[in-house]
């Protein structure tokens, strides 16, 4: 049959049986209606959460589906590579649109503790198993106070020295295992996080009787110092190099230092753990951390980051951008169920429109219609009403969406993050609206189109 | 030598109702040569509708042979059996079958619906309402006509594409004695005309008596047949 034949057969079917379809149709517009609505508040509920609310104008990305190395790891199995993110992904990230800069992570790779405290709290403390890692001096300079610096002590280096004795006073004699001689250097700057701090003042003082080290405390100690145990922990020595101390000084409190422990320049890190697990601890990092160029990027470049297996490191936002699509799903499910109704409702109209189209139908295979012909005839009806079903769904969504949007602007009060709109429209959702519509609606008539296309000329003319 | 417009060798229609079968056609060998007037008589169940619908290509479930112009319908794929009853083939019904949502010009124009090339379908349209002498009613809905007007109006929708075989099911069965009889003059002029081969199923004698040819069929055999050999 031609297609100006089918578009002939196709009006004037709908013409005709307007009302039944249009009633049809409403249940397939309601239900698209309802899922375009619940998917542009979820999409936007989304963005708006991951680019605002917890990664603010960062995300931190680390290897997906590999493991934290704990500290039994660490001890008894002389620890992993701590790192997956190579240089050249770096790099690839680096070059991502949106993306301004990148800031590696590399941990520890090897068992350490530290010792100090006496200049602030009267006494020495300490922990034979500390966790620590590196990272880029530029993130952590705005948090510093003016005069203290993040920069790896190395880059200016002192005179050769044998022994702490050989350097001048707070210096230390930076010397690797086996190395005949090292250099003098200034203490490695120390970041600790704010977290950290809250739990010792919370929990760890009151415990043990010691005073709370608040900011202030820190700023007026002009950098606490102790001393790094490297190379050997409670739980065991590293796989290479000997156990050795080095002296480092806590420059500052950054939100970006790891929650529990010490971060030190990463030159540092890569150092030590050249020295002490080798040349592959080196090589590669723990994490990165990506900065964008505005906040509504980072759901985009954490889409483009899974392609390189990195996934996001702090879970709150995926948690919550989880959370969300559960109940965007379950609400999408609501949708689903009065489609699948309208669906219902379709079958029933097009199986009754049939039975009343016998004859005709008979008639135009009388004529040569084939069952394809009658088939394709009554599918065509089936798909323009689930399009214009699913199409006017999409607009009424947007409408609805309009409404809210309006109303929260004039009623809802100024709130942290509060989004221009609350939904998104993107082109392929309300597409995809309309093929949903169609969808349903080819599913619901697909009974009727059968016994239109099987119907028996013979029998619906001949033997009325 | 041309093929006959119809050869039916040993032509079976089994029906299964239940756990018996019925044939409604039962064994029928007959050639119907071009150009004849025929008409199938019988009594009712006798299967005179079944050969219709078995000829007009509107039944595929028969066993044995069904030639149309020569070609066996077995072997045509429903895109050839379209075609064969877009052209070849024009239909008429006793209940007349025209759709009453269009207007007697569509109704007429409708098989260039299924036609495989586009064409001047309204002008063929009033060309054939001329040949039946209702061009004058193109406009109006069917259910405005009155029964032998609806029968002829069916007639031009049959003679749209000028097909060379006209089927007809009890053609007067619905129309009074004087309308019947317009309708089969109206037959015959177009057998005449154009050496049409037209074959109607009918219970009326008048018009079986007008045929060349009577064939009568009773339990799906042929009963009587005056054209046989």
């Amino acid at each position: 049959m031609r297609a100006s034949s089918l578009g002939r057969l196709v009006v004037g079917e709908l013409r005709r049986s307007r009302g039944a379809l249009g009633a049809s149709g409403f249940g397939i517009l309601a239900g698209t209606a309802a899922l375009v609505f619940f998917l542009a508040l979820g999409l936007q509920v989304r963005a708006v959460l991951l680019g605002q609310v917890f990664p603010l104008d960062r995300v931190e990305l680390e290897p997906a589906a590999k493991p934290e190395p704990g500290l039994l790891t660490l001890l008894v199995g002389g620890g992993r590579s701590p790192a997956g993110v190579k240089q050249e992904t770096v790099e690839r990230l680096g070059r991502m649109p949106g993306v301004s800069a990148v800031f590696p992570r590399l941990r520890f790779a090897f068992p350490s503790g530290a010792f100090g405290g006496a200049e602030l709290i009267g006494r020495e403390i300490g922990t034979h198993e500390m966790l620590a890692e590196g990272l880029d001096a530029r993130l952590i300079a705005p948090d510093l106070e003016a005069g203290l610096s993040f920069e790896d002590p190395l880059r200016k280096p002192g005179a050769a020295c044998k022994e702490d004795g050989d350097c001048e006073k707070e210096q230390y004699c930076e010397r690797a295992s086996g190395a005949p001689e090292g250099v003098c250097s200034a203490p490695v700057p120390v970041v600790v996080s704010p977290y950290l701090v809250e739990l010792f003042n919370k929990g760890l003082a009151p415990a043990h009787g010691l005073p709370p080290v608040g900011k202030t405390l820190i700023q007026k100690a002009r950098g606490i110092t102790f001393r790094f145990q490297l190379g050997v922990s409670m739980m065991g020595k590293a796989r290479a190099g000997a156990p050795r101390s080095a002296k480092a000084r806590v420059v500052g409190i950054s939100p970006n230092a790891m929650d529990l422990g010490a971060t030190v320049p990463i030159e540092v890190v890569r150092r030590w753990n050249q020295e002490f697990h080798g040349a592959e601890a080196a090589g590669s990092y723990s994490s990165v951390v990506l900065r964008m160029e505005r906040p509504d990027q980072v759901a985009t470049v954490i889409r483009m980051a899974e392609a390189e297996g990195l996934v996001p490191r702090d879970t709150r936002a995926r948690d919550v951008s989880v959370l969300i699509a559960g109940v965007i799903g379950l609400l999408a499910l609501v949708a689903g169920v009065i489609l699948v109704v309208a669906s219902s409702t379709i079958a029933y109209t097009f199986r009754v429109l049939v039975n009343e189209r016998r004859v005709e139908i008979g008639v135009y295979r009388s004529l040569g219609a084939t069952p394809g012909d009658i088939g394709a005839w009554w599918l065509a009806v089936a798909v323009v009403v689930g399009l214009a079903g699913g199409g006017l769904g999409g607009g009424v969504a947007r409408a609805l969406a309009w409404v809210i949007d309006l109303l929260a602007r004039e009623k809802l009060p100024d709130f942290p993050f509060k989004p221009a709109t609350f939904f998104q429209f993107p082109g392929w959702l309300l597409a995809g609206g309309a093929a949903a519509g169609a969808l349903f609606a080819l599913v619901g008539a697909v009974a009727g189109v059968r016994q239109a296309a099987r119907l028996d000329p013979a029998k619906a003319l001949l033997d009325p | 030598m041309n093929p006959p417009a119809f050869r039916l060798q040993d032509l079976r229609r089994i029906y299964q109702e239940g756990d018996t079968r019925r044939a409604a056609l039962d064994g029928l060998s007959l050639d119907i040569e071009r150009g004849s007037f025929v008409a199938v008589v019988g009594a009712s169940g006798s299967g005179k509708s079944t050969l219709l619908a078995v000829l007009g290509a509107l039944d595929r479930g028969y066993e044995g042979r069904v030639e149309v112009l020569g070609q066996d319908l077995a072997r045509l794929d429903e895109r050839a059996l379209g075609r064969l009853r877009n052209a070849t083939l024009g239909f008429v019904f006793q209940s007349f079958h025209l759709l009453p949502h269009l207007t007697v010009l569509d109704n007429v124009a409708s098989p260039a619906l299924f036609a495989d090339e586009p064409f001047d379908a309204a002008q063929a349209a009033l060309l054939a309402l001329r040949q039946v002498g209702l061009e004058d009613r193109a406009l109006d809905r069917p259910q405005h006509l009155s029964g032998g007007q609806r029968q002829r109006v069916a007639l031009a929708r049959a003679l749209l594409r000028s097909p060379p075989i006209l089927l007809c099911d009890e053609p007067t069965g619905n129309l009074d004695s004087r309308t019947g009889a317009e309708v089969i003059a109206l037959l015959e002029r177009l057998h005449q005309e154009h050496q049409r081969t037209v074959i109607v199923v009918t219970h009326e004698e008048r018009l079986a008596q007008r045929a060349q040819r009577r064939i009568a069929l009773e339990d799906g055999r042929v009963k009587e047949d005056s054209g046989a050999a």
